[in-house]
């Protein structure tokens, strides 16, 4: 069954904005602020109302409209780059940025679809040296190394 | 005068010319590509300007603005491929022209006309900035709190999907600006005891997240298409019987770009349909329009670039963004410890007239860059998706680990790279969240001033006659989309009803 365009989007937002009223009312007190009148739970507050309301309307549009929600999944190769992103990121404090730039820089065209490693491996060379070079050397930043932390 | 010279002299420093040609160099390459708009690259470059000065860093990034606006064209005309969404209405012509075997005669339209709209745009600027900000001097935390309100209302007729999802995104961009360690009363705000949260979400990851990851992931999603590109042997330049035939609606395109782009929130994507638009409805030659008609290529590409000066005249005169770009140039300001408004031009006069020379040169070198190099430019469209988008990668984690040399910088991308992919699928578009988290800081602020200044009686803003303005401006600005709607579906049912009735 398709449902009506906008629903799960504007539910997931509904939800969202309910779970983060309620870590409002986590907030601790502030007298200085109440005394004041604009406590620190007013502005996330009416922001959230203000979605709320917003959503309701997007969600009232989209049943009037009766068109249906897209059913597509997002393509498997999304879901495979953002795991690959995810797994660099977690390596950069282990392996250091230019180890993990090299070996997302042969993955991911691979994974891509490149087929032509005599082009990938350059490539994956050239991009981490280029990194290093402009940024470590030339504009000073420090960048996690790691293994090869002897070229700071 | 000697404030203009001042600004003159800034931009004549060594330095400073190489970096607005630099800028402009990338922000032509940048535009060229598709996938990759201005906002991003200066979201990209942004992080790395907070080693430079203010003035070269704000000159840079409004070159590379200009000539990132220009470089769609460039692929919009020889492949089709607008390198940016607002060089598309460009392609409606563009294409028919290069197809025709007259790619010169389109480019160099496209360049002369970009320039003109810049140029044109700019004057505005340098006249119009100055005097909004002596405006502004008047405004106190009310009037201001209703100008954000009506920023964000503006939000409601951008260029999107939908205008709620516009406004929905503003509000979340507003909601995340509140994350963090409130200033005035010292209470933590959604920071779930990570200490990273307790100064707030970092601005730069979170664009460079929304603008380029989440890109990057749609691209990783996409086919690859055949691009074909249409050589340009000979570069001909438009000829003076052309420029005969167009100046008008250079003229037209420009005053209507200036002013799009003086709205808050509108850019350059808006500027050039309407550019295009009335350039075929006052056009003799309507019937040729998408069909390779050289005033479709004019009339869009001088609305897009005067848009970047009228966006400027806002986001430096009153800190409200004027566009997307705009927005991250602002916090670019931010980041650097300007506070765009009266007071800037108080403090700082020489930047506007370093940014108003910056632009003005960015224009006429990507002149030179766009007739001279077109040719090759149009070439970077051709990279491989496979070697260009790791490259890019890459450059957003630089980017987002440079401001903060902190990893938890490039975590925060990436999360709002995932975040922001599901919310362009769900038809959300990054830029109303961007204005809404550069914005958010200035809408809580002036409302609590204000709540303390009228004594907790939230009616008393009706006191205050320039506020209420912006409220009423603000209102019609939310209600114009969905009442436009309203007359276009009854014109239409109207018309149905005719056609029935005579059969």
């Amino acid at each position: 069954m398709r449902l009506p365009k906008d629903l799960v989007p504007g539910s997931v937002i509904l939800i969202l904005c309910a779970v983060l009223f309620f870590v409002t009312t986590t907030f601790d007190r502030d007298p200085l602020g109440a005394a004041q009148g604009m406590p620190a739970t007013h502005m996330p507050r009416l922001v959230l109302a203000v979605i709320a309301m917003l959503t309701l309307i997007m969600i009232a549009q989209g049943v009037r409209s009766g068109e249906k929600s897209a059913q597509e999944s997002p393509p498997w190769r999304m879901w495979g780059t953002a795991g690959l992103l995810a797994l660099t990121a977690i390596s950069f404090p282990i392996i250091g940025v230019p180890l993990a730039f090299f070996a997302v820089c042969i993955a991911l065209p691979l994974l891509w679809g490149a087929r032509k490693i005599k082009i990938v491996i350059p490539f994956a060379i050239a991009v981490p040296v280029a990194i290093y070079v402009v940024f470590q050397v030339l504009l000073g930043l420090r960048l996690p190394l790691g293994p090869l932390s002897f070229l700071s | 005068m000697e404030v203009l010279i001042g600004g003159l002299f800034e931009i004549l420093q060594p330095q400073t010319l190489l970096l607005i040609c630099a800028g402009t160099l990338v922000g032509v390459l940048v535009g060229a590509l598709p996938g990759l708009s201005s906002s991003m690259a200066v979201a990209l470059l942004l992080p790395f300007t907070i080693y430079l000065d203010p003035i070269p860093a704000i000159a840079m990034l409004a070159a590379l603005y200009c000539a990132g606006t220009f470089g769609g064209s460039i692929t919009a005309i020889l492949i089709n491929a607008p390198g940016a969404p607002p060089a598309a209405a460009t392609a409606f012509d563009g294409y028919p022209l290069a197809k025709n075997g007259q790619a010169g005669r389109a480019l160099g339209m496209a360049a002369a006309s970009s320039v003109a709209g810049g140029i044109f745009s700019l004057f505005v600027l340098i006249f119009a900035a100055p005097f909004l900000a002596t405006i502004a001097y008047k405004f106190g935390p009310p009037e201001y709190f209703a100008l954000t309100v009506f920023g964000l209302s503006m939000l409601a007729s951008i260029s999107g999907k939908s205008a709620v999802k516009n406004l929905i995104g503003g509000a979340f961009g507003v909601l995340l600006a509140t994350v963090g360690v409130d200033l005035t009363t010292g209470v933590e705000r959604f920071t779930f005891g990570i200490p990273e949260l307790y100064e707030g979400i970092s601005f730069i990851p979170v664009l460079i997240g929304l603008f380029a990851m989440a890109e990057l992931l749609d691209q990783a999603g996409q086919k690859d298409r055949p691009l074909e590109r249409f050589a340009m042997s000979a570069l001909k330049l438009p000829t003076l019987d052309d420029f005969r035939r167009v100046w008008k609606t250079i003229l037209r395109s420009s005053g209507i770009g200036t002013f799009v782009g003086i709205l808050p929130a509108e850019g350059s994507t808006v500027a050039a349909m309407i550019g295009y638009n009335e350039a075929k409805r006052w056009s003799r030659n309507k019937d040729n329009f998408g069909k390779g008609e050289i005033e479709g290529v004019a009339g869009p590409e001088a609305a897009n670039n005067a848009a970047t000066g009228g966006a400027m005249v806002p986001t430096l005169a009153l800190g409200i963004p004027g566009s997307a770009t705009a927005a991250v140039i602002l916090g670019g300001l931010q980041i650097h410890g300007l506070r765009p408004g009266p007071y800037l031009f108080e403090n700082q006069p020489n930047l506007l007239y370093a940014i108003f020379f910056a632009m003005l040169l960015a224009n006429f070198v990507f002149l030179g860059f766009g007739l001279v190099g077109a040719r090759y430019f149009s070439r970077i469209s051709l990279i491989p998706r496979q070697f260009l988008w790791p490259a890019v990668f890459c450059l957003c984690v630089v980017g987002a680990y440079g401001v903060g040399q902190s990893l938890n910088d490039v975590y925060i991308m990436l999360i709002a790279g995932f975040v922001g992919y599901f919310l362009n699928r769900a038809g959300f578009s990054p830029a109303p969240i961007i204005m809404g988290l550069v914005l958010g800081h200035l809408v809580e602020n002036s409302l609590a001033q204000s709540m303390i200044l009228f004594d907790q009686d939230a009616w008393r803003f009706l006191t205050r006659p320039i506020a209420v303005l912006f409220f009423v401006l603000a209102a019609l600005s939310i209600v114009s989309t969905p009442i436009g709607r309203l007359i276009k579906t009854r014109r239409r049912e109207d018309a149905d009803r005719l056609a029935h009735g005579n059969e």
